[in-house]
């Protein structure tokens, strides 16, 4: 698995992931944490992504494979506690491929929803588990633009009857940097679209827009806070059948 | 004794650009070892800007790869990202926790000084099979730290926020209640070779709900093999871990956490890595919905250390 006569290369464990996170995609594999500014809510999430292999074979593409997983909670604000209205978790696995330009990742996710505790006697839970293949072709020209598009179909899904198929599409656009104490800080704004044939059909929209700042611009790390508007419906399974319009204010973790 | 360490002191001093040798508070505080870690946290705090590397001189890191203080892989409540599979009972454990350490100053001393959040999520499902795993209970922690390293020791100084959560599997069976707490911890971690590690803590709850005693203790090793060569050229180590925690809460509780297991990496200067491991866990259930019942189980495991 090590450099082999100078024309390709297998990594085991490296770094980062090849295909970068979609920052401005809300279920994307992402750590933060979410003050709804509209209703007394917040959103908390835990994610990981963990490559196992990069391969880089003399054609200068590159090849990535890995598992990835999060957890989403939202909860309810009663004085100091805070209630939990839904958990929702997803675990998966995907291939990548970068070239120049272009990225695609193409996943296999499983999704469960579960109602918060707080709703216990109130709302009756209902089963939601789901896996689905989905695919996304990134497009990076250049620094200050990404453009991406997501096409996927639940192959198994509960509550059944749904329409399987999903597609969205997004960009992130950022500002030139600036130089905060020799850190890398730049603006950023992203738009995410994303369309459900689930509950009727649905067109889910999120905006972010905030503040990047990295140690160093060839890193993948970063610290973001943003203001985030939501509308569409509801991102957590639970009720993925109501429409949800928020904002927000959030501070995000990048690995 | 403490005349030598003064002197040796101010010879690491010396070579620090923020260190007068010539003043007199230098001569006191590197005898008190609190004083000294108070005195480097208000020089971290000083050194927030500029936050650039400079060469040959203290380092400010910004969102570095590696935390200071390294995860303690035997404590089943570290965060962490892992896979069980409960083989005393049909269930599953699944976990997703990063660090993010903010900033690392390295002193030209060789210490390091970190200060970072984390945050985690612990599940646990029932398995009815049809690839049917309803929740059984969900605990989320999110906290703060500061930790310093230097030679064989580190230390980690934590404030976190935990909360428990029944799992819609059970909400006909069983009645949930308001976990939530908010703890102080301190915990120091020897490791004098690359086989050896040995960590002891103490917390204390300040906020706690259901209202319990809010002291507890934590202790634990690590051993390892020596590395071997693994598949396709890479780097593998065995290693077994023993963590027990003494907790007041719920009358006293003793919960220790075995596990065995081999250790995967690309090179074995390498920070991440898989793990598979056999665990067994005695005590009562880590789980906060749960903590007062006792649990017993034998697991099979992989984990993923960034």
């Amino acid at each position: 698995m090590g450099p082999d006569v100078q024309a390709q290369e297998w990594v085991f464990l490296p770094p980062a992931p090849l295909f970068k996170t979609l920052i401005g995609a809300p279920r994307e594999p992402i750590t933060g944490i979410t003050a709804y500014g509209n209703q007394t809510r917040y959103e908390g999430a835990v994610g990981a992504t963990f490559e196992f292999l990069r391969y880089t074979p003399s054609d200068q593409t590159q090849w990535g494979w890995g598992v990835f997983g999060d957890g989403f909670i939202l909860l309810d604000e009663d004085g100091a506690t805070f209630p939990m209205r839904d958990g929702d978790w997803h675990a998966g696995m995907y291939l990548s491929e970068a070239s120049g330009s272009f990225s695609h990742r193409l996943e296999f996710l499983h999704q469960s929803s579960h109602l918060g505790d707080s709703l216990q006697g109130i709302q009756v839970p209902i089963f939601f588990s789901r896996e689905n293949i989905n695919f996304t072709s990134s497009f990076q020209p250049f620094e200050e633009l990404r453009l991406y598009a997501n096409i996927g179909d639940w192959e198994n899904i509960f509550p059944r009857g749904e329409d399987p198929f999903f597609c969205s599409a997004g960009t992130e656009l950022y500002s030139p940097a600036t130089d905060l104490a020799g850190t890398f800080l730049r603006a950023y704004l992203t738009a995410d679209f994303q369309w459900k044939g689930e509950a009727g059909g649905s067109l889910n929209k999120n905006f972010e827009l905030g503040f990047q700042w990295k140690f160093k611009k060839e890193e993948s790390r970063d610290v973001r806070l943003a203001l985030v508007y939501y509308n569409g419906h509801s991102d957590f399974g639970q009720f993925y059948q109501q429409p949800d319009e928020h904002w927000g204010i959030g501070f995000y973790f990048d690995p | 004794m403490f005349n030598h360490r003064c002197t040796q002191m101010h010879t690491d001093a010396a070579k620090l650009k923020f260190f007068d040798p010539q003043k007199s508070f230098i001569c006191v505080h590197p005898c008190s070892s609190v004083a000294k870690f108070i005195f480097r946290l208000f020089l971290f705090c000083l050194w927030l800007s500029p936050l650039a590397a400079r060469a040959g001189e203290d380092q400010l890191l910004f969102l570095p790869p590696e935390p200071a203080f390294g995860q303690l892989i035997g404590d089943p409540r570290e965060p962490q990202d892992n896979l069980i599979a409960n083989l005393s009972y049909p269930r599953f454990e699944g976990s997703i926790g990063p660090t993010l350490e903010f900033l690392q100053l390295r002193p030209v001393d060789g210490s390091r000084w970190g200060w970072g959040i984390m945050g985690a999520s612990f599940i646990e499902l029932d398995s009815l099979g049809h690839f049917v795993y309803p929740e059984r209970v969900s605990d989320w922690y999110l906290g703060m730290y500061f930790s310093q390293s230097s030679g064989d020791f580190s230390h980690r100084f934590e404030y976190t926020h935990v909360s428990s959560h029944l799992g819609d599997e059970l909400f006909y069976s069983v009645q949930r209640f308001i976990y939530t707490r908010e703890s102080f911890r301190w915990t120091s971690s020897f490791q004098p070779s690359d086989l050896l590690r040995l960590y002891a803590g103490v917390g204390y709850y300040p906020h706690i709900a259901p209202v319990e005693k809010p002291f507890f203790m934590h202790v634990g090793l690590e051993l390892y093999s020596n590395y071997f060569d693994f598949l396709f050229g890479t780097s593998a180590r065995g290693c077994f871990t023993y963590d027990l925690k003494v907790k007041d809460e719920a009358g006293g509780v003793t919960n220790q956490n075995f596990e065995w297991g081999i250790q995967w990496k690309w090179k074995k200067e390498s920070h991440s890595a898989i793990r598979i491991a056999i665990s067994y866990y005695n005590g009562n259930n880590e789980y906060g919905q749960f903590y007062q019942s006792n649990d017993n189980h034998w697991g099979a495991g992989i984990y993923f250390d960034p």
